[in-house]
């Protein structure tokens, strides 16, 4: 793979976007940038539309009688058993980090939890545990606060970013998404600054993998509604140990 | 309930009315049936592809918005990705060799579907198979590749040894071709 793949514009999402096959972050990335960029948005008019007519070439087949009943009784139960299942274990408080590959790790992650493995995922949610998984599919209505980071560095003039809070019902979670990110090296890693009233914390660190396109992710669970900081900056660490930024500021919350 | 769109029985099944979702099953059963039946000839996995997409229309409720599009758009792209999914997993299981037997499900024709229904999805079959004509069969098995058998982008530059970018380019030209020869709702 040359450089120029691996770095991809937000406007060669587009197809990827439109089939959906990207993740649910670079969709999240793509229709932040779609009002500013009048090619995609064209793009999108016309092939849109389209891309929703190519499912009308099919027969039109009757499902047998019996699976409404089947299908009825699985769809209620799916309700009930998360209602039943009240208060589960708390988050583990740990930082996560974790990298988000292109299409095809998340290929595997989608068939994982919406295969055949419904009810594995709902087992998932129960617990509340923390997968790399659940970051992989948001749904949308989740999303409650997203925050639009710029990038801050010539080199990385394409890159760009998000921060959001999750609502899960039970858990919140606070999501770092960075795309088109120089890749770390070594010991280097990224690391996430919240700062309060002019006091920085470290919120964790995440790193960027060479192949791919740049992408970086940080997720922590979240215990208070909303979010205890004024700014967001991101800045690029010789390791993932400090407590104070002595690396060049990357991204920020505009 | 029966005289209710799409967009209220959705609002409906978020506040767990069940018959609204009984309803929405009754409607587009059938759609999302044939569509699991089209990508993956298997009839236990259409079965399973139909719980799951209600069981996600029962459980997520909000998810369809009327002002991004139809509602059976909506539908079948959850209806796509969960097939996709399923057909990945195959693969995986299969390091990537499945056989693809089109007529192995035998085919009865939908009569639930009011006859309205059933003619106005017979006429939209019509219009993409009119424009598929002027396709390349190259275009044609790349769509085939791609829509319905869930091929990702790099995996098919793989497969016909050709540059990622040369797939692309095809993909798109490709659908630029359907975009002129399809008449577009509101053109018409």
């Amino acid at each position: 793979m040359t450089l120029n793949e691996k770095i991809q514009s937000v406007c060669e999402l587009y197809l990827d976007y439109l089939s959906g096959v990207c993740t649910e972050e670079e969709r999240i990335v793509f229709e932040r940038h779609l009002p500013g960029c009048e090619a995609c948005q064209a793009e999108t008019a016309e092939l849109q539309p389209v891309w929703e007519r190519i499912s009308a070439d099919m027969e039109q087949i009757e499902p047998p009688e019996d699976l409404k009943q089947q299908v009825m009784k699985a769809a209620f139960a799916a309700e009930d058993t998360t209602k039943a299942q009240p208060g589960a274990e708390t988050n583990r408080r740990s930082v996560k980090l974790r990298w988000l590959r292109k299409a095809p790790a998340a290929a595997v992650i989608a068939m994982f939890l919406f295969g055949s493995a419904w009810n594995f995922w709902l087992y998932r949610e129960r617990i509340n545990m923390s997968t790399t998984a659940e970051t992989q599919y948001v749904d949308p209505s989740q999303i409650k606060i997203a925050i639009p980071l710029q990038s801050q560095s010539l080199d990385d003039s394409k890159a760009s970013g998000i921060a959001y809070i999750l609502d899960k019902g039970k858990s919140k979670q606070f999501v770092v998404y960075v795309y088109g990110a120089t890749p770390t090296t070594g010991d280097q890693a990224y690391q996430v600054w919240l700062i309060k009233d002019g006091i920085r914390s470290s919120a964790g660190t995440f790193r960027v993998a060479s192949e791919g396109a740049g992408v970086g992710m940080l997720t922590l669970p979240m215990e208070s509604d909303t979010p205890n900081f004024d700014r967001i900056g991101i800045t690029l660490e010789p390791d993932d140990k400090g407590d104070q930024p002595r690396g060049k500021k990357m991204f920020g919350s505009v | 309930m029966h005289h209710l769109s799409d967009y209220e029985l959705m609002l409906l099944v978020k506040q767990k009315e069940q018959e609204a979702l009984s309803i929405l099953y009754d409607r587009y059963v059938s759609l999302i049936y044939s569509f699991a039946c089209k990508a993956t000839r298997d009839e236990q996995a259409v079965r399973d592809i139909v719980q799951s997409v209600y069981v996600r229309l029962w459980t997520t409720g909000s998810g369809f918005n009327p002002d991004k599009g139809k509602f059976t758009s909506w539908l079948i792209t959850i209806t796509r990705n969960l097939t996709m999914d399923w057909l990945r997993q195959q693969r995986r299981h299969s390091n990537g060799l499945i056989p693809y037997l089109p007529e192995e499900m035998e085919r009865i024709p939908d009569q639930a579907a009011t006859p309205e229904v059933h003619v106005e999805r017979e006429s939209l079959k019509e219009q993409i198979r009119n424009a598929y004509r002027f396709l390349s069969k190259q275009q044609i098995e790349l769509l085939e590749d791609f829509y319905w058998r869930g091929y990702s982008l790099r995996e098919l530059a793989e497969h016909y040894s050709e540059p990622l970018g040369t797939v692309k380019n095809r993909l798109h030209q490709s659908l630029k071709i359907l975009r002129r020869h399809l008449v577009v709702e509101g053109e018409g």
